[in-house]
């Protein structure tokens, strides 16, 4: 298909509600027909996926330029790989599975072993930290204690980040976690629960420092 | 705090992570601490928090970037194979065919007068030959060597080297490359042109690549499945006009 019509086209709808078992229907006829050599189908299996595998790029990487370099990796890993897959089961953890992979490699290569550092989050580099005078003196609003939350993220050691990404942000259940991680359930309920734990002194702390 | 050891069920309590018993546990001792019900607010403020970012829009501009370096990138990667049937085991089974032609081509173009007389045996001398069916037994050098080819595999330990042909295949089976085929096909090339008997009988001949014991699909598994995928064992299928004259040509995953 050629780039202008790609972009023409309307949106599609962005996948599935997370956690659910069933396989979605378009995607499995999308790799159907992409396994059957139909450059569209994959194009339009992209579209499908794409925001998933951006979202949590970003989200584990906190850059968006890192966080783009790996959402290209992972969709062209899905292409190498697409006659593997098997369009019956959900294609969402294989992503989800290769996004990690893919951003933690990213993220190391970057800056070495944490994925970014603290005051260098979101869009480029720009910090993410600042929070105005007005929105410590109160309690903080959604978007402030967002800003923290998101900061906060950057602070946490890498599979306790992947885990409270795809727990708490993308939305998968405990179990889905464990397999997309090659973790126990019991392992990345501990994950989480450390993880939401420093979140949360994370957070209290820059509040206390900003009063 | 003095309640440390609830902190993290209160962590796992906000996404409803815990069992029966420990969120019993956990709502008899809220109950009494107000220290704990604070922190469980402020747990909720940040479980709030992270999921509003898996709501927030992602800039257009970054999802158009990614999709124009996804369609760069793969424009200059080579189509994706199938895994189930390797080219080379296609490429193989082509050579195959245009063995099967060019050997007709060959003894119709030589036909009558090329050095070979037609022979006045029967066609299939199943009672001649100590295999029971053949293509031609001992008169026919090619049907000779590939029934010899085929008595050596059925012994599974054959010395194939007093045949050219047999020679040839057991070279393609114990070098590593995959240029068996080709090696083979020269070797026939290089025999005797066929009767133009022989060859109606080799035009005859239907040529099949099929998959011994379908390898069932691998998972959907990223990276290690794909280092792990091995190519599936192939076996073409040479059958000639009689039902009982079958020749079977397998390759193993190195294509020998």
């Amino acid at each position: 298909m050629l780039a202008a019509e790609w972009e023409r086209r309307a949106p599609m709808a962005d996948e599935r509600e997370l956690g659910s078992a069933s396989v979605e229907p378009a995607s499995a006829e999308l790799v159907r027909r992409a396994q059957a050599g139909d450059a569209v189908a994959f194009e339009a299996l992209v579209e499908l996926h794409e925001r998933r595998v951006l979202r949590t790029a970003l989200r584990l990487l906190g850059r968006l330029d890192l966080a783009e370099d790996a959402a290209q990796e992972t969709l062209v890993r899905l292409y190498r790989s697409i006659q593997r897959i098997d369009p019956a089961r959900d294609l969402a953890p294989w992503l989800y599975r290769v996004v990690v992979n893919v951003s933690r490699d990213v993220g190391r290569r970057a800056g070495g072993g944490r994925f970014v550092p603290l005051d260098t989050i979101e869009e480029g580099g720009r910090p993410e930290m600042r929070v105005s005078a007005d929105e410590v003196t109160r309690p903080l609003e959604l978007e402030a204690e967002r800003r923290l939350v998101r900061a906060a993220l950057a602070t946490l050691p890498e599979k306790e980040r992947a885990a409270v990404v795809l727990r708490d942000i993308e939305g998968l259940a405990t179990r889905e976690v464990a397999e997309v991680l090659g973790s126990s359930e019991g392992t990345v309920r501990s994950q989480i629960s450390t993880a939401r734990v420093k979140i949360r002194r994370f957070v209290e702390a820059q509040g206390e420092r900003r009063r | 705090m003095s309640c440390d050891r609830f902190e993290r069920a209160l962590a796992l309590d906000v996404s409803g992570d815990l069992n029966e018993r420990e969120a019993r546990a956990l709502r008899t001792h809220l109950a009494g601490c107000a220290q704990c019900r604070e922190v469980a607010a402020r747990l909720e403020r940040n479980q709030a928090a992270l999921r509003a970012l898996g709501d927030q829009e992602l800039p257009e501009g970054a999802l158009r970037s990614v999709r124009a370096r996804v369609r760069a990138a793969i424009a200059s990667e080579p189509e994706p194979r199938s895994p189930l049937v390797p080219v080379w085991a296609w490429a193989a089974g082509a050579s195959v065919v245009a063995l099967v032609a060019g050997l007709i081509a060959w003894g119709v173009t030589t036909g009558p007068s090329g050095q070979r007389q037609p022979s006045s045996a029967p066609r299939i001398a199943g009672s001649e030959h100590p295999e029971g069916v053949g293509l031609r037994g001992a008169q026919d050098p090619v049907g000779a060597e590939l029934v010899s080819a085929r008595s050596a595999k059925r012994r599974n330990g054959p010395d194939l080297s007093s045949s050219p042909v047999g020679a040839e295949l057991a070279s393609a089976r114990s070098r590593e490359d995959r240029s068996g085929v080709e090696t083979l096909e020269a070797a026939l090339q290089r025999s005797e042109p066929l009767s133009p008997e022989d060859a109606d009988q080799l035009a005859r001949a239907l040529v099949y690549v099929s998959q011994l014991d379908g390898v069932p699909p691998p998972p959907n598994e990223p990276d290690e499945a794909e280092d792990a995928a091995k190519p599936p064992t192939t076996v073409v299928r040479l059958a000639t006009q009689d039902p009982n004259v079958v020749i079977y040509w397998q390759m193993d995953s190195n294509g020998g």
